[in-house]
């Protein structure tokens, strides 16, 4: 039983903090006896030489056990144990009656009537009183153990409680963001169906644009055709005349009629010249494309064996990159390149015209370039230069009506790709064309069904 | 060639079927150009070209042409008729039928290639271009009728 003992004492050393015990008895002796005694406990000891000394310690501090005299004056040990227990908080309070050998067993029971818990007889046998308080002891750390598990376990419980509610604000919070999320997706849904039916509207609309567009195409086609041939009748009269007068009636005239009818011819020319080209620029929307495989190599040098009398004329040096094979239309891409390669030559600078085809390949076209060290262009005409009869310099600076580049864009965009220039006055232009390495659906964009409708 | 050419008493006959004045001045002027006598009677319609054919009307005595030159777009009878009836005909169908029009229109040059027509030609727009068709005149068409 010893070594245990020992052990649960060690343990309650180890575990709690000291306790207080109440030591209570009129003669000093018998307290210092008991001090001996449970000194080697490691607790607390409190002593008090009467009750109401001990009812004051009682006030102040809390106490694991009381160990009561019974034989004192004044007031005996019952009547202090019966005070002890009127007060609330030492209701339990374990008090442990020490009596002297051989009191009657009514004096016993009186004892247990007003709240002892044991009775311990003198004289004292140390371990039994040592081993007596030390259940005391363990008892009321184990109920301050409890206790104190209660109050954290109620304070975990508030936490959970607190927790719970949390999560409760938050489920709350999440429903609601639910129910706003439904409510949004049904707002989207909606709006999703309004747009649904604009997009169908405006497709529907964009289809009839298309339809109506491509009948104004045909149409101004056909009056493109009609007015180039109306025109074209009048304009043979003035110039056969005129030419006419000029070949037959040349000794008749006087050096001023023969300059205005010089004039005349010239402009008759040019008329002629503007419709022809008006009528290619149609034509070009006319015909369908045929594109096939085409070395583009060939399709360059075509165009500059067309060009060779110009660019021989101003000492021109015209080089090129190696030329890749592409699906195009053979003779629009001789047209192309010559116009480009033309307008190089004819825009040329002071020095020696230098004129270089560029080739690069991208993941999904080739960017082509003709570059000169010409003229130039300014910024502000870069886009303008592409549309029809849009030239930039007097017809006695630069012959031509400016259709060139028009014809290019028409061109280039048949054949579902871009042209754009970059160039900077007095030092040189660059045009950049796109063509796309695959036609889409063996047709390039922007060219009609049936290839008659669009200009 | 030649020296029979110079034996052939009679000018080269054509008949030039034109409605508009200026080119049938034009054409005046330029056939007065060639070396070979020639004589261009005109008729300004496609009716009166049939009666020119066939001696009706104020054509009673109208000579048979070596050459016709047919502008297709007439009035009245449009020259596609008159190329037809002439083609059809086979006491006219031998007469070398020229057609001239301002209009390259493929149609119109596949219908009289069809109709038999002889040559089809678009009316020059200048004068170089006019002394080249004179010259063609002379070369395939004067000289042979003329052997
Ligand atoms: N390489 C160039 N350098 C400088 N200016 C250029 C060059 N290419 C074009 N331009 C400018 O753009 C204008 C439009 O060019 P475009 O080829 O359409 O017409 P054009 O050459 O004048 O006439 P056309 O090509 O009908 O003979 C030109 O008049 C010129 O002012
Ligand atoms: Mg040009």
């Amino acid at each position: 039983m010893e070594p245990e003992t020992q052990t649960q004492i060690h343990i309650a050393e180890e575990k709690a903090a000291p306790v207080n015990i109440l030591m209570v008895d009129d003669e000093p002796a018998n307290l210092l006896a008991l001090e001996a005694v449970l000194d080697s406990l490691g607790q607390r000891l409190v002593r008090a030489g009467s009750g109401r000394e001990a009812l004051k310690h009682l006030m102040n501090e809390e106490f694991a056990v009381i160990l009561l005299d019974v034989a004192m004056p004044v007031m005996d040990g019952f009547e202090t144990a019966r005070l002890v227990r009127q007060r609330d908080k030492n209701r339990l309070t374990p008090i442990i009656f020490l009596t002297a050998v051989g009191r009657t067993e009514s004096e016993i029971f009186r004892g247990y009537e007003v709240g002892a818990v044991d009775y311990l007889l003198k004289p004292l046998v140390p371990e039994i009183l040592k081993s007596k308080v030390l259940i005391f002891i363990e008892l009321y750390n184990k109920t301050r153990q409890i206790q104190r598990l209660n109050t954290e376990l109620k304070r975990n419980v508030r936490e959970l409680e607190s927790t719970n509610q949390e999560l409760k604000k938050e489920n709350a919070v999440r429903r609601r963001a639910e129910q706003e999320l439904r409510h949004s997706e049904e707002k989207l849904r909606v709006l999703n169906a309004s747009l649904e039916e604009r997009v169908e509207e405006r497709s529907a609309l964009a289809e009839e644009r298309a339809k109506e567009l491509s009948r104004s195409n045909a149409e101004l086609q056909q009056f493109v055709h009609v007015a180039s041939h109306d025109l074209k009748e009048p304009l043979r009269m003035i110039n056969s005349f005129v030419q006419l007068l000029q070949r037959q009636s040349a000794d008749k005239l006087d050096a001023n009629s023969e300059e205005y009818i010089q004039y005349v011819v010239e402009g008759a020319r040019r008329i002629q010249r503007l419709i022809d080209d008006l009528l290619s620029y149609t034509r070009l929307g006319a015909r369908s494309l045929s594109p096939q495989a085409v070395e583009l190599g060939e399709v360059v040098e075509e165009a500059l064996s067309n060009l060779s009398l110009a660019a021989n004329e101003c000492g021109a040096e015209v080089t090129w990159d190696p030329m890749p094979r592409v699906e195009a239309d053979r003779t629009h891409m001789v047209l192309l390149f010559q116009n480009l390669v033309g307008n190089a030559l004819k825009f040329r600078g002071a020095g020696k015209p230098k004129v270089h085809i560029g080739a690069k390949a991208e993941i999904d076209r080739w960017v082509f370039s003709v570059k000169d060290n010409g003229i130039g262009i300014e910024p502000q005409y870069f886009e303008k230069i592409f549309i029809v009869f849009q030239r930039l310099h007097a017809r006695e600076e630069y012959p031509g009506t400016g259709i060139g580049l028009a014809l290019c864009k028409k061109v280039v965009e048949q054949h579902g790709g871009k042209i754009w220039v970059e160039s900077e006055l007095g030092k040189g232009s660059a045009f950049y064309f796109t063509i796309p390495k695959i036609i889409r659906g063996g047709r390039h964009e922007g060219e009609t069904g049936d290839g008659t409708e669009a200009i | 060639m030649k020296a029979k050419l110079e034996m052939g008493p009679r000018p080269f006959e054509i008949l030039l079927v034109e409605d508009n004045l200026g080119d049938i001045t034009l054409m005046k002027e330029i056939l007065k150009m060639s070396k070979f006598p020639i004589r261009l009677n005109v008729v300004r319609n496609g009716s009166e070209a049939l009666d020119y054919l066939y001696h009706e009307g104020v054509y009673q005595d109208s000579k048979e042409p070596d050459l016709i030159l047919l502008d297709l777009n007439l009035p009245k009878v449009d020259g596609r008729e008159v190329l037809a009836q002439i083609k059809r005909d086979s006491l006219l169908g031998h007469i070398p039928t020229l057609v001239m029009t301002s209009s390259k229109n493929e149609a119109d040059v596949l219908e009289a290639y069809k109709n038999n027509a002889n040559f089809y030609i678009v009316k020059p727009m200048d004068m170089d271009h006019y002394m080249v068709i004179m010259k063609y005149l002379e070369d395939f068409w004067i000289t042979r009728t003329n052997k």
